[in-house]
């Protein structure tokens, strides 16, 4: 069964370019443009992974994390940052916002799967793709 | 006795025998004289009636008494001798101590003779009376002896006390009384003194007290005869009631007689003289007399004393009197003058002979103006003159020395009549020392008119009535008025205007502060000049009261303030305008700290946008060319996979350049923070070389690590160091171009520690290559940001130029050094230094 992974990216450019890389490595992404959009995606297909861009318009992505985090059914579902927020103290915001790993953007293409490994679950590991 | 006048023939009575026989019985029966018959040796056969009266025995009692029956036993020793010579038919005479029946002693003279029948006889005539008067007459004699003794003392004794003494000296020694002594009356103790004595041989006169009233110690015999100017006899003097005080002492002495004389000098009696004897019933009419004249003598011959002692006094008391005013002239402190009315010096002191230097001789020549100078000679003789006209005169004038040395004296002259002639008398007082303090003053004087005078402020007297006594120049020109203008005028109407600009009643304050002028000692007025000007005032008041509390006057002291009223005026204005100013600056500066604030803010956005709108398409470009480059979008020719290689080459460089841009603005905003947490140093070494590996193998490169197996956890930043080592690493692979890189990381022990971090361990991480290294010249600026060895070699070696300006500005941040040694060009190696416990607190 192939993993699930939200994806919730508002730049159309990196949407496309991770979720070619995640699809690549057979897993399902879906994609939400905003963070209500990702909020609502999440409750409805429960997903293995959550990919959030931090500057998302309208709800920025420490306050969808903090949204996620507020979500019963939600709650145990790994959520992993990925922004070009490189500054001092932006990794710590989010993970204090809820988030459970950081990766720093530009991405890696060749490492960005393998970087994402750790927070899926072993089971949905798609492991044939490594 | 009975008296023969003719030889009568007498026919005896019987026979002659028988009528012999009867006479001579009858002369023993009726001899007046003790006839005794005592056998050789002594022993009383026969004892006539008047021996028996003598004796007190009865004839036969005396018959068959031995002699040493009625001699004193102390004369027992006598009687056989006496016997002896009577027996020897030696004519015997002697004077015998017979002791009669009832004990008492007489004496008796005794002749005796040896009889044929070898009995002896002996004659006993009582001598008792014959003795006493005996005596009586030596003792007359004896008084008329010390009398004649007495009166010669009188003549040749000057003084009481010594006439006294020598007076009971020959009372006992010559008179042969036991003890003498005199009296002399003290009035203040109502004692009297003995002041004279002899034969007191234990001090007796020294135990006594006797007085002159009548009291106990006045009741005996010298208190008696002091108070009734008789003499007083005591001629049973163990006896006499009035001794009766004195009674033991006299016992123990002995006295049975004595005799008290008053000396009586114009009568008074000042004393008593005193005189004792150990023989009873001394003293007869005779004996008094006697005494009483020697007495009377005495009293005479003190009269004189005290007449000579009272001439000598006087005597001693003018020649006092003169050594006196001898004594007082000589030593007056002046001069002392005294001459006749022709100016003949009849007197002076040696003080002036002394001041003036002429001797007494020159001035016993001299006129007294002879001691003034010529110019001052004429005032001087007005002055004289006036002192024989007026009766006395004095002048200040300067007396002329004889070396020609004036001094300041003061002269005083008084008129008096000696041998009825005028003179002056008079003395002179150096007044040198009052000249110089007075001139002194006068200095002081003008030094304080001036001070007020030319005081830069007003100084103003005025009385109780509100009227000027005194304007000081200053304030004259002041106000505008000459000294005879302003004297005397009223304060209000001249300096005080009626009324200030306010339109206040001056007056009335005027009156207020004469009321109290405690409340006004300082106050600010306005007042007024002579020409209508008003000015402002301030003024210090003090005021004069006198004896009773009462304003004499006031005092002020002013100084004009209107130019400073002014100009404090103006200071405020520019004050309040200088307020509103500073209040603007305030302002603008506020803003521009606010604009500050923001523009700093603004920064920091500017970095954070920076950092997200430059990332966010690289990662496009990086991520796609990647996947298009692993073949993930299909496959590639080999001019494909260069190309975008150099496409993603060039992608990373910029994104390599905007960290380091971002790192160092960051790091020179201080924004950047290092953090201190423990983590395994080795496990993140070897992650670094893990990664850079692949790039030095694609190098050919050797890229080896040695790790000292003491290294474990240490207490730094992990990203930071990971991102340094990188960096060097990255550096080192760049510009090596065959051979290895090597790092070797160690733990510096206390021990070999310098003294820099004494209590901390560090890490030491040494990267090693063998390129080309760096030339020597070019090391000094290695570190600074941009720079980048051998501009020519850029293309070669692409660097941002950033990194190890980075690495030492965060190396810094967490307490560590960085360090370079190479030899050119042999190859580099670059020395990491950190602390093992983190950043050794400050």
């Amino acid at each position: 069964m192939k993993s699930t992974i939200l994806l919730i990216e508002d730049n159309e450019q990196n949407c496309y370019l991770m979720t070619f890389l995640l699809e690549s490595y057979k897993f399902s992404v879906v994609v939400a443009n905003d963070g209500l959009t990702g909020i609502e995606l999440a409750e409805q297909i429960k997903p293995d992974l959550i990919l959030l861009d931090i500057q998302l318009p309208s709800m920025d992505g420490y306050d969808v994390a903090k949204s996620l985090r507020g979500i019963e059914s939600l709650q145990m579902v790994p959520i992993v940052a990925v922004t070009s927020y490189a500054m001092v103290g932006d990794r710590e915001k989010c993970l204090a916002a809820g988030c459970n790993g950081y990766i720093e953007k530009p991405i890696n293409p060749e490492t960005f799967v393998k970087e994402i490994l750790p927070f899926l679950p072993a089971a949905t590991s798609p492991e044939s793709a490594i | 006795m009975t008296k023969l006048h003719q030889k009568k023939n007498v026919s005896p009575n019987g026979t002659g025998r028988q009528l012999a026989e009867a006479n001579y019985r009858a002369l023993f029966e009726y001899a007046p004289d003790g006839i005794l018959i005592a056998d050789a040796e002594s022993y009383y056969l026969d004892a006539n009636p008047s021996i028996c009266d003598m004796l007190g025995y009865t004839r036969d009692e005396l018959i068959g008494m031995h002699a040493t029956d009625i001699v004193l036993p102390s004369e027992a020793q006598h009687i056989q001798p006496a016997i002896n010579t009577i027996q020897a038919k030696h004519s015997y005479l002697r004077e015998w101590q017979l002791k009669r029946k009832d004990g008492s002693v007489f004496t008796a003279e005794i002749m005796a003779t040896a009889m044929p029948d070898g009995n002896l006889l002996a004659l006993v005539r009582d001598v008792t009376i014959l003795k006493q008067h005996a005596q009586e007459i030596a003792q007359l004699s004896r008084l008329y002896a010390a009398l004649t003794h007495i009166n010669q003392a009188i003549i040749w004794l000057p003084t009481r006390d010594e006439l006294f003494k020598k007076v009971c000296q020959i009372l006992v020694e010559e008179a042969g009384f036991d003890m003498a002594w005199l009296g002399w009356h003290n009035p203040d103790t109502h004692q009297l003194m003995p002041v004279a004595g002899w034969g007191d041989d234990d001090d007796y006169l020294n135990k006594i007290k006797i007085y002159s009233d009548e009291r106990l110690g006045g009741q005996g015999p010298s208190g008696l005869a002091f108070r009734s100017g008789e003499p007083y006899i005591c001629n049973n003097m163990q006896e006499d009631q009035v001794t009766l005080p004195w009674r033991d002492e006299i016992v123990r002495r002995g006295f049975h007689s004595a005799a008290f004389f008053p000396i009586r000098i114009d009568n008074q009696t000042v004393g008593t003289l005193n005189v004792y004897s150990t023989t009873p019933m001394l003293f007869e009419d005779k004996e008094v007399g006697l005494l009483a004249e020697a007495t009377s003598n005495i009293a005479f011959a003190l009269k004189n004393i005290a007449r000579e002692e009272e001439r000598k006094r006087a005597e001693s008391l003018a020649n006092n009197e003169k050594l006196f005013s001898d004594m007082m002239i000589e030593s007056m402190p002046g001069v002392v003058y005294f001459y006749d009315h022709e100016g003949k010096f009849l007197r002076w002191n040696q003080n002036f002979a002394t001041v003036s230097g002429y001797s007494d001789h020159e001035i016993a020549q001299m006129n007294p103006l002879d001691f003034f100078e010529e110019s001052e000679k004429a005032s001087i003789a007005e002055k004289i003159a006036e002192v024989f006209t007026q009766g006395q005169a004095f002048v200040e004038a300067d007396l002329f020395t004889k070396n020609g040395q004036k001094i300041p004296y003061l002269f005083t002259g008084r008129n008096v009549h000696f041998n009825q002639q005028p003179c002056l008398v008079g003395m002179g007082i150096d007044i040198s020392q009052r000249k110089q303090v007075e001139s002194k003053l006068n200095e002081s004087e003008l030094k304080y008119r001036e001070l007020v005078e030319s005081a830069n402020s007003i100084i103003l007297r005025w009385d109780a009535e509100g009227r000027i006594t005194f304007m000081n120049q200053f304030g004259q020109h002041f106000f505008g008025y000459s000294h005879d203008e302003i004297i005397g005028q009223h304060v209000i109407g001249t300096i005080v205007p009626f009324t200030d600009s306010a339109g206040r009643d001056l007056q009335d304050l005027m009156h207020q502060i004469r009321l109290d002028t405690r409340k006004f000692e300082q106050n600010v007025n306005e007042n007024m000049r002579r020409n209508g000007e008003h000015v402002w005032i301030a003024w210090t008041n003090k005021v004069v009261l006198d004896s009773d509390g009462q304003l004499v006057e006031i005092l002020s002291i002013g100084t004009d303030i209107t130019e400073r009223l002014k100009a404090e005026k103006e200071i405020q204005e520019l004050n309040t305008n200088l307020e509103l100013r500073v209040a603007e600056r305030t302002e603008a500066l506020h803003t521009a700290m606010i604009r500050a604030e923001s523009a700093d803010k603004i920064k920091s956005a500017f970095l954070a946008t920076m950092s997200h709108e430059l990332r966010t398409p690289l990662n496009s470009i990086i991520g796609f060319t990647g996947i298009v480059l692993q073949g993930m979008a299909g496959p590639l020719n080999a001019e494909q996979s260069k190309q975008l290689g150099m496409v993603r080459g060039s992608a990373r460089h910029l994104l390599a350049l905007i960290n380091d841009v971002l790192d160092i603005s960051k790091i020179e905003a201080g924004q950047l923070e290092v953090h201190a947490e423990p983590f395994d140093v080795v496990a993140t070494i070897e992650k670094v070389c893990e990664s850079l590996k692949p790039i030095a193998e694609k190098k050919g490169l050797a890229l080896n690590t040695v790790i000292d197996s003491a290294l474990g956890e240490i207490v730094s930043d992990q990203r930071r160091l990971s991102q340094i080592l990188i960096n060097l690493l990255n550096n080192a692979i760049k510009f090596t171009e065959k051979g290895s890189v090597t790092l070797s990381a160690s733990l510096i022990s206390r021990a070999e520690n310098s003294a820099n971090h004494p209590t901390a361990s560090l890490v030491k991480i040494s990267i090693a290559d063998t390129g080309i290294g760096i030339k020597p010249e070019e090391i000094e600026g290695l570190f600074q940001p941009f720079h980048q060895i051998d501009s020519g070699l850029t293309r070669l070696h692409e660097g941002t130029g950033l990194g190890l300006a980075i690495c030492k500005k965060l190396l810094a941040l967490m307490g560590g050094q960085i360090s370079v040694s190479s030899e050119w060009p042999k190859g580099s190696e670059f020395i990491v230094t950190l602390p093992l416990n983190g950043l050794p607190k400050s």
